[in-house]
């Protein structure tokens, strides 16, 4: 190692309108070396490398690079430094072709218009180095997932970075192009290249890192160098507690009557032959790689997309295919989304509005007026009962951390009284008091009769919580899971379609 | 990202706006009792708000279909063609009134219908739309009069649009206003109204909440048009007469009172009373604009840098993002 | 002229409009003999450019995630401006006037961009604001229709040989300026993305506020293009001439393929949406119709194509939802 490291980061803090999202924090990372960022969702992972590629500037502390002091105020200027970055979100801009995309304001000019040839070729050459198969004129909105974060990926490379940031690049890959990435990675690692790498999947962080930094709740955990690194040290570190602390103690469960059946349901382009049930008093958990259609399928089953083939029944009620979302939710279905800030709550509304939203019908007179007093105790109940924290059922939800807004979103849907509430990401973008208190209510509500599907991407939360857990693939059920069997090379296994003997270790 | 504020608690974008619009409004008085002293009387006011009432009923339309997110640029024509209608069937005569109103209430369902078909099921943009049938209606009115409309309006409707109910209370404030006090209940105590909010806030939000969204949104265009009809009878009894400029003004004045109020274009945010008062604002900025002696020129100058200075104000209210 | 590298996927709405431009005109010419006459075809093209070259501006607004609800007003203002400071009908008041109408127009673009991206109001709103206010300062500038344009001027604007004008000439070299632009500059590229998505498009380095502000200038400078080839045609300038042009661009683009949500569209299509809308009034001529209709007639064919692309837009999802 050289006297100073070639990035560093000291004394970073990052504050948003009075929230504390990273405190004092100081982070570096040589060159040539893969540096893995981990932490729970909302530790501020993500918001120190927005910072570093220029999408955010620090309210405190100083960047420096290659020993000297930058300031990074635009994403140009990031790049200028030789910074590649790679979002967690699909960043693309869907109407413009694959070149457009890679090359968008960075473009190859000659004679002062763009040289369209030259630039596809340059994409060809990435293709070549990579292995992929992108075509340069192609629509990125008509890509696959997978192919969409294949160009961002590629998009990176091709600037030729002194330092590449990778924001879980590998949500929506398969484990072949998973593998394939890594093996670019050490490639550019041992070109000299150095890549930060934040992912959830500790598997791919024990295998490929060769120094971890734990992040929680907005400072830095400490770090793990290579022969220190494993599983348990990084979750320890993560959550400040053990796995069994986290997690409700669900042996004593014994599932009721069937609530749920679903029967080989088929919804187009994303899911085929699906069948399971869901019974009272049970968690049933959803997974796969992202895009496999396990998301598609509960949204069909709760009305929100169309299918072809297939019957819903609910507590031995059958659902006709062409019953609306409201027909759902009064036979006795929910729907917690995974996109709560964009297709959930109601941002600038009340607590009060955005809980009763989806049981107006419950709370109206005879001249179907809303009986404000009766609304404002129903909402009354069920915030006290999620012990949301707020000083008043007026305030608006926008103005309350991911947490109590995740609260808002099951209190809604405990207004309406739901038999089987399927809950899409559960904890996504919460602290980790949260989503301990998240998880309680979510088992008592299974204490109460209640049904419970789960979603989630991450893997921990998929074994930690459900009863059941069943994999997609490429649309297909390709394994249903009992708890005592859970273990995360299985589910890795079933999540790549179960072709491949072992997992990424 | 994650950006979370914790802004204490206090009077919501919508009420402060309407403070601020008060205030603008007395302001405005107070301007017009200086530079003419005595003139600020309630008649006056009064007066006011009985040419602002036509205006006042088709920006509560206006302001239904920008709550649910959309935006109707075919009142102006609504308003013209029921004028033409109206007038060609009362023929002055009092005995003629209902099928008049009928024919006219009809063709606004009409329009209404051919908007929230093309909106909601062909997924026609509303700007798009809108623009189809405020083209459509025109060639309407202008092929069934030929371009010279004639006719009277009849003595009763005249009494409406210009008489006065008691005192100096005339009719045609009190059916605005007792249409602003219906949708303002409408808005603020049923489902209906809150659904209307969720669909114009976040239509994917409401969608997951069981609410039919293009339901919701289809109503919004058929009121809209309905309520242009009414202020077409009320414009219709105040002119006395029949004119094919008539719903000229009303899709930019309507669009204003309905911003200046303090709705969001965007949809979901604003109320009633706001776009009430911004009906009044923009009639007696007119009115006092008149009473000043300033001409068309200066209107039209103080008027748009009224609405974007309004707009603009609003936008410097709400924290970053 | 090699296209092959600007081929986008909207291109089949190219097709579409221009085979309805195609259908109308041939179905026009086999009907009625006075229709095919070279003069008439001439007239035709006269009538449309002046709206076909605002069209071009308001589809790159549109393009950009905008719209310019205000290029109505400022035409009639070019007319005045152009009409009152070439009255004198000296060489440099025709200079004068040129520089002073396309001065104008770009203040104009630079004000709708400013007020629209940086004082953060919606854009319908700050156009809707710069329309209402520009009609005022066009009727102060000109009360009434008055002033002169020069002779000179109009004469060279005006110049036609059978079908062939300066007007269509006017309207290539716009045309193919604004096609340069959007197709073959890294800012061009810029204007789709911020359409498409302003933040991911911030996010990877393009400076979204100014290629915004950049597409208002480009409308008013269309804008301006256009005042001065209606200013010629009646050799007078004119506070109200340019009323119906705000809303008629907006519904020639999107006529033409350009979508209200910005980031789809195609500057040719403009052209011939424009064609189509200026060729119905001279259609209820020929046919002699009443022209009224005509009104009719554009908010039908604004809804036929609507649905045209809606309908093509759906099987387009089917053909994904199959792959």
């Amino acid at each position: 190692m050289s006297e100073h490291p070639y990035l560093e980061m000291s004394g970073i803090t990052k504050r948003f309108a009075g929230v504390t999202a990273l405190d004092s924090v100081n982070f570096n990372c040589e060159l040539g070396e893969i540096h893995a960022l981990v932490g729970e969702n909302g530790a501020g992972k993500s918001t120190l490398m927005n910072l570093l590629g220029g999408l955010l500037t620090p309210t405190e502390g100083t960047i420096r690079l290659d020993g000297k002091r930058v300031e990074l105020p635009d994403p140009n200027t990031s790049y200028d430094h030789g910074i590649g970055f790679v979002h967690q979100e699909s960043n693309l801009l869907t109407n413009l072709t694959v070149a457009e995309n890679m090359f968008l304001s960075h473009e190859i000019l000659r004679k002062g218009v763009l040289d369209r040839a030259t630039m596809r070729q340059k994409v060809m050459e990435v293709n070549e180095r990579l292995g992929y198969k992108l075509d340069p004129d192609a629509q990125v909105g008509s890509l696959k997932l997978a192919d969409q974060q294949l160009t961002e990926i590629a998009r990176a490379v091709l600037s030729e970075p002194k330092l590449l940031i990778m924001d879980e690049p590998t949500a929506a890959l398969s484990e072949e192009e998973v593998e394939r990435l890594f093996a670019i990675l050490l490639k550019l690692r041992d070109q000299g290249v150095g890549i930060i790498y934040i992912s959830h999947r500790l598997e791919e962080v024990v295998h490929l890192a060769d120094r971890v930094t734990v992040f929680k709740d907005g400072k830095n955990a400490g770090e793990l160098e290579r022969g220190d690194i494993s599983k348990d040290r990084m979750i320890t570190m993560m959550v400040g507690r053990t796995l069994s602390d986290i997690y409700p103690d669900r042996s004593a469960v014994t599932p009721g009557e069937v609530l749920l059946d679903v029967k080989g349901l088929r919804v187009p382009g994303a899911a085929e032959d699906i069948s399971f049930t869901v019974r009272a008093g049970e968690i049933v958990g959803l997974g796969g790689l992202e895009g496999q259609g396990q998301r598609e399928t509960v949204r069909a089953i709760f009305g929100d997309l169309r299918y072809t083939a297939g019957e819903i029944t609910v507590r031995g009620q059958s659902i006709a295919p062409k019953q609306t979302i409201g027909g759902r939710i009064r036979s006795g279905l929910g729907y917690v989304t995974h996109d709560r800030r964009g297709e959930g709550l109601i941002l600038h509304e009340s607590i009060r509005e955005n809980t009763s939203l989806a049981a107006l019908e419950r709370v109206i007179s005879k001249f179907h007026l809303i009986k404000g007093d009766e609304e404002q105790r129903q909402a009354q109940a069920q915030a006290g009962r999620l012990k949301i924290k707020t000083p008043s059922l007026e305030q608006k939800v926008g103005n309350l951390s991911g947490g109590n807004q995740q609260k808002v979103m099951l209190a809604r849907w405990l207004m309406a009284g739901p038999k089987v509430l399927i809950v899409d990401e559960p904890t996504r973008g919460i602290d980790v008091g949260a989503r301990m208190s998240v998880y309680e209510i979510i088992h008592e509500l299974t204490q109460e009769g209640m049904g419970i599907v789960i979603l989630t991407s991450d893997m921990l939360e998929l074994i930690g919580l459900s009863d059941r857990i069943l994999m997609f693939y490429e649309g297909h059920l390709t394994a249903e899971v009992p708890r005592a069997e859970a273990t995360e090379e299985r589910l890795m296994q079933a999540a790549s379609g179960g072709k491949k003997e072992g997992s990424a270790t | 990202m994650t950006e979370r504020k914790l802004a204490p608690r206090n009077l919501s974008q919508s009420a402060k706006q309407m403070v601020i619009l008060l205030g603008v409004i007395l302001l405005l008085f107070a301007i017009q009792g200086i530079m003419r002293p005595g003139s600020v009387t309630v008649g006056q006011a009064m007066n006011i708000s009985r040419q602002a009432s036509a205006l006042g009923v088709v920006a509560l339309g206006q302001a239904l279909v920008i709550l649910g997110g959309g935006i109707d640029l075919s009142v102006g024509s609504m308003v013209t063609l029921t004028n033409v209608f109206a007038v060609s069937i009362m023929q002055g005569k009092d005995e003629n009134i209902l099928p008049a109103v009928a024919v006219c209430l009809l063709l606004g369902l009409l329009c209404g219908v051919v908007n929230g078909i093309g909106v909601l099921k062909l997924n026609i943009a509303p700007f798009v739309m809108t623009l189809c049938t405020m083209s459509i209606l025109q060639g309407v009115y202008l092929v069934y009069t030929g371009g010279s409309p004639s006719g009277n309006v009849s003595p009763w409707l005249k009494q409406i649009g210009n008489g006065f109910l008691v005192g100096p209370i005339p009719y045609s404030t009190v059916i605005w206003l007792t249409l602003a006090l219906l949708v303002w209940v409408v808005l603020k105590f049923t489902p209906y109204g809150r659904k209307l909010y969720a669909v114009g806030s976040n239509p994917k939000a409401a969608r997951l909440c069981g609410i039919r969204v293009e339901r919701i949104k289809f109503s919004t265009y058929i009121l809209s048009s309905l309520l242009a009809v009414v202020a077409g009878l009320l414009a219709s009894g105040y002119i006395g007469t029949t004119s094919l400029s008539l719903g000229n003004d009303y899709i930019n004045n309507s669009l204003a009172a309905v911003l200046i109020g303090g709705n969001a274009i965007e949809g979901g945010k604003g109320g009633v009373w706001g776009c009430v008062l911004g009906a009044f604002f923009m009639m007696l900025l007119f009115a006092l604009l008149t009473m000043l002696s300033i001409g068309q020129v200066g209107k039209l100058i103080v008027q748009g840098l009224i609405i974007f200075g309004v707009v603009a104000g609003q936008g410097v209210f709400k924290k970053e993002r | 002229m090699k296209l092959k590298h600007t081929v986008r996927p909207q291109m089949k709405s190219l097709f579409v409009i221009y085979g309805l431009l195609l259908a109308v005109f041939l179905i026009m010419v086999v009907i009625s003999p006075t229709y095919r006459s070279a003069e008439n075809i001439g007239n035709i093209i006269v009538q449309c450019v002046p709206l076909a070259v605002v069209s071009l501006g308001q589809t790159v607004v549109m393009i950009g995630g905008g719209i310019d609800m205000s290029v109505g007003s400022l035409i009639s203002l070019s007319t005045c401006i152009a009409a009152v400071v070439m009255k004198p009908g000296t060489g440099l008041s025709l200079a004068l006037g040129i520089l002073a109408v396309f001065l104008v127009a770009g203040i104009v673009g630079l004000c709708n961009g400013i007020g629209a991206n940086y004082a953060k109001v919606p854009p319908l709103i700050t156009t809707l604001s710069m329309m209402i206010l520009l009609s005022g300062v066009a009727q102060g500038v000109l009360p009434v229709a008055g002033g002169k344009v020069n002779a000179g001027f109009a004469k060279v604007m005006m110049a036609r040989a059978g079908i062939f004008s300066m007007s269509i000439l006017i309207l290539l070299i716009v045309y193919l300026i604004i096609r340069r632009f959007m197709y073959r500059t890294p800012t061009g590229v810029s204007v789709y993305a911020v359409g498409n998505n302003a933040d991911i498009a911030a996010s990877m380095g393009v400076r979204t506020k100014r290629v915004s502000v950049l597409t208002y200038v480009i409308a008013a400078l269309c804008a301006a293009v256009t005042g001065l080839l209606l200013a010629s045609r009646i050799r007078i300038g004119d506070p109200l001439v340019g009323t119906t042009f705000g809303l008629d661009s907006i519904t020639a683009a999107a006529i033409g393929g350009t979508a209200l949500t910005g980031g789809v569209g195609m500057v040719a299509g403009s052209i011939a949406g424009a064609f189509l809308i200026g060729m119905l009034s001279n259609m209820m001529n020929i046919l002699g119709i009443n022209h009224f209709y005509q009104y009719v007639l554009k908010g039908l064919l604004l809804v036929v194509a609507m649905i045209i692309y809606s309908l093509s837009s759906m099987v387009e999802v089917k053909k994904h939802d199959r792959a």
